[in-house]
């Protein structure tokens, strides 16, 4: 008996679409929500920061005033964990801690930057130098550094998100998504990459 | 700008070597040959009588003149000295301005005076035959002479300061024709049109030559530099008053390229560069070629003068360097071809005490063609985060486009020993096969190891092999596995991967599986009472960031019995974050030291900063941690599944430094 080559071919490209047809879902609007609060606590636009929520039932263990009488003692010492409320988590303290040197960074150089121009919002989610050409030599080599030691930090944040969520591919995807949140949140003035590479002022 | 001007001298004076009676002349020039260029097919027409003439000059098209479109329109009038054209040039290829122009002509001599704002060019040249020469000054404003300097290096934006330069042409010189020039900057500043490549401040003196060479020329500047800032991409360096010295010359190339057949630069006591390269302005690689003959550096003075800025943007802005280096390099393209590195008591410290390395000598060469060159490299003592390596003495062969080590290494390490057998690099190899390196290491002693890190005092050896260790996008994946001799028993990790090892967050992923540990030294090293047994389990897809856990899932067994202590109840307890089973009350329990159990199992699954926990059952409300054995029976009983992590972690410090939670 022989199969006709049609039908071979038929079976391949049904083995092929079946191949391509697994997909993993990336939770976009999660992605988005957390590059929102995150990117919102560097800038300072979010009054409630996107931190650990503080367990609110959890009394402190050595407060005895508000002890309840069945509970074992040590459910007071330790709190129950709190539900983390995206589906897309950024709560390990390593990437806290950027967070909060971004943010001081932002505060103390790149907020400046932005506002003159010198620096600009890359399309791949980083940081750019874009036209450097007011500053002093030295502002510039010092410019030069903060863009390098903000771009790591970057760089590492998205890597982390998508590993801390089980999914290192991920990595590409959460880094566009928050490229995308950087513009959406960059403030009236300050230059971003479009997705041509183009510069653009918001 | 002098090429032509010095074309003008000639053009002008044959013009004026006809006869001026008829209103008006026009010439028609074949060819002037001077010894800096050929003009070729010049028009020109004077117009009016002997008192007041209109000269014009324009070279026809296609002719040979540099500057495709010079026009030159001057009155010209005679006084009693000779003859005077003033007016203006215009070259629309050069520069969008009007260039201001007298010629001169009288007492024998020939005088051209260009104006430009406040730039002048001024040359005046003895009228004889045959021509001997010429002589002039010219004061450079460089903003007012962006605009046409914009044109022929677009790339390059002269921003401020200025340049004076007294010119001499000596036509009578037996050697090729050449100007030289004594030279003084002051303040200049320039910088590519992005901004990552600038000069500011720039101040000093010095002299430069442009010599005409077989249809070509070559610039040849030496100057004494003092003071001033150079930013060259993430390079920057502020200069020292002290002249630095700085030599080279400059040649166009028929292929639209640049040669800088040498360049020299001393910054005394600090810094020597010999280089020669060809350059490629405006190609996607500029350097085409770049051949660094010689360089040598006192590390502490040039590191921070010239290398500071570059390592910070590499995140490594505390690092301390000491001693010399000597070396030379040659890259083809983008692409390393030779490399020869001398150094000598160089001491190197980061301030984030990520790697120290004292008293390292190497002289280490490498060709990507070429014959196999022995090679050493030694240091006293290295370390690395907090582990600290002795003195190594290593061998060396380059051959084949690779720099291997010879014989191996052994590296003293925590009282045991880092074998190196296997350590190559191949700067030709693609990215992430450039460097091939195994591991071996023996005997070292965990006590010490736990000293360096600060953990509590494990007791045991660590070894074990890597066969291989590949480098790709800031992460290091060590294939094999080291195994530990942990309190008797046996812990094997593999699956190593570090990530930015020395960048922001380090992050180390391993998977640990560990049998026949002996708890009772266990329980004493980490101070958490008293618990006898073997333990055994794993601790699977374990991701420490910063050195901290974020992620693991882990399972802590011993299934043999033994005893364990109040404290070690207490503490273990305070894990599972649970209470005591019912029956057995809390003061019953501080009547007992030890009690018998049958089985203990912990398990964790940390993810989110959330422990997931887990014992030997799992009942509707909880799960047993301990199941006792004997009488006084006790179990540990876990309620919380989900544990706060770093609640945890602070609860299990309490516990074991001491402050145990008090059972009321």
């Amino acid at each position: 008996m022989r199969f006709d080559r049609g039908f071979l071919a038929a079976c391949a490209a049904t083995l092929l679409t079946a191949c391509v047809t697994i997909n993993v879902y990336f939770p976009a609007a999660a992605a988005e929500k957390a590059a929102e609060q995150f990117i919102g606590t560097v800038i300072g636009d979010n009054p409630a920061p996107a931190q650990a929520p503080v367990p609110q039932q959890a009394p402190a263990p050595d407060a005895p005033g508000r002890r309840v009488p069945q509970a074992s003692w040590l459910d007071l010492l330790v709190p129950a964990a709190h539900a983390a409320e995206a589906d897309l988590n950024v709560q390990s303290p390593a990437v806290r801690a950027i967070q909060e040197r971004m943010k001081q960074r932002f505060e103390a150089s790149l907020k400046a930057a932005f506002a003159s121009g010198a620096a600009g919002l890359s399309r791949d989610g980083l940081v750019a130098v874009r036209d450097a050409g007011a500053l002093p030599l030295a502002q510039r080599a010092a410019l030069n550094q903060t863009v390098a030691d903000e771009n790591r930090d970057r760089a590492a944040v998205y890597r982390e998100i998508a590993i801390a969520n089980g999914h290192p591919e991920w990595e590409a995807q959460i880094r566009a998504t928050f490229a995308a949140q950087w513009v959406e949140q960059a403030r009236p003035g300050w230059y971003y990459q479009d997705a041509a590479g183009v510069w653009k002022q918001k | 700008m002098k090429a032509a001007a010095c074309l003008l001298v000639g053009a002008a004076a044959g013009a004026l070597a006809t006869p001026a009676a008829a209103r008006r002349v026009d010439l028609r020039i074949d060819r002037i040959e001077s010894p800096i260029g050929v003009a070729q097919d010049l028009r020109a027409s004077v117009d009016g009588d002997a008192a007041g003439a209109e000269l014009t000059l324009r070279p026809a098209p296609r002719s040979g003149v540099a500057a495709d479109d010079i026009a030159v329109a001057c009155r010209l009038a005679r006084d009693a000295s000779g003859w005077r054209c003033a007016g203006a040039a215009t070259a629309p290829a050069v520069t969008a301005a009007r260039v201001g122009l007298v010629v001169e002509l009288g007492g024998g001599v020939a005088a051209l005076r260009l104006s430009l704002g406040e730039s002048e060019l001024r040359i005046q040249s003895a009228w004889s035959q045959p021509f001997q020469g010429l002589s002039g000054h010219a004061r450079l404003r460089l903003a007012e002479l962006q605009d046409g300097f914009g044109r022929h290096w677009p790339g390059l934006i002269l921003k401020e300061g200025r340049i004076d330069l007294d010119l001499r042409f000596d036509a009578r010189a037996a050697s090729a024709p050449q100007v030289a020039a004594d030279l003084k900057l002051q303040d200049v500043a320039a910088e590519s049109r992005d901004g990552s490549l600038a000069l500011a401040g720039l101040s000093g003196g010095g002299a430069l030559a442009l010599r005409s060479e077989a249809g070509s020329w070559r610039l040849a500047p030496r100057l004494d530099l003092e003071g001033g800032e150079i930013l060259l991409g993430s390079v920057y360096a502020s200069l020292p008053s002290q002249p630095l010295h700085l030599s080279f010359e400059l040649q166009p190339l028929p292929d639209g390229a640049w040669a800088l057949p040498q360049l020299r630069l001393e910054d005394p006591g600090t810094l020597q560069v010999e280089l020669a390269a060809r350059l490629r302005p405006g190609a996607a690689h500029p350097v085409a070629e770049l051949n660094l003959r010689h360089v040598e550096a006192q590390l502490p003075q040039a590191y921070a003068r010239y290398g500071r800025a570059w390592a910070a943007s590499r995140g490594w802005g505390e690092l301390a360097l000491r001693g010399r280096l000597r070396g030379a390099a040659h890259w083809q393209g983008e692409e390393l071809t030779a490399l020869h590195v001398l150094l000598q008591d160089v001491a190197l410290a980061d301030g984030g005490g990520r790697l120290g390395v004292t008293d390292l000598r190497a002289d280490l060469a490498w060709e990507r063609e070429g014959a196999a060159v022995p090679g050493t490299l030694s240091w006293r003592e290295a370390s690395l985060y907090r582990v600290v390596v002795g003195a190594v003495e290593t061998r060396w062969r380059s051959g084949d486009g690779a720099l291997s080590l010879e014989g191996g290494a052994a590296v003293p390490l925590l009282g045991g020993t880092l074998e190196i057998p296997r350590l190559t690099w191949r700067p030709g190899a693609t990215r992430g096969e450039r460097v091939a390196l195994s591991l071996a290491v023996h005997g070292v002693d965990l006590a010490q190891l736990s000293r360096a890190f600060g953990w509590p005092a494990f007791r045991g050896t660590l070894g074990g092999a890597v066969p291989s260790i590949h480098y790709a996008d800031d992460g290091l994946t060590l294939d094999g596995g080291l195994s530990l001799r942990l309190f008797d028993g046996d812990v094997n990790v593999t699956g190593l991967v570090l990530e930015r090892p020395f960048g922001v967050a380090p992050a180390l992923a391993a998977t640990l599986a560990f049998s026949g540990i002996d708890l009772r030294p266990l329980t004493a090293a980490f101070g958490f009472g008293e618990i006898t047994g073997r333990l055994g389990g794993r601790i699977a897809g374990l991701r420490l960031l910063g050195w901290r856990p974020v992620a693991f899932d882990a399972e802590l067994l011993a299934s043999d019995g033994g005893t364990i202590s109040q404290r070690a109840v207490r503490s273990l307890s305070s894990v599972g974050g649970g209470g005591l089973a019912a029956g057995l009350q809390a003061q019953l329990l501080r009547v007992f030291d030890t009690f018998g159990y049958r089985r203990i199992r912990l398990a964790c699954r940390l993810a989110d900063d959330v422990c997931h926990m887990g014992g030997l059952d799992s009942s509707g409300d909880g799960y047993t941690l301990v199941e006792g054995r004997g009488l006084p029976r006790i179990a540990i009983v876990g309620h919380q599944r989900e544990v706060d992590w770093p609640t945890l972690i602070q609860r299990l410090r309490d516990a074991t430094s001491g402050n145990a939670p008090i059972v009321r």
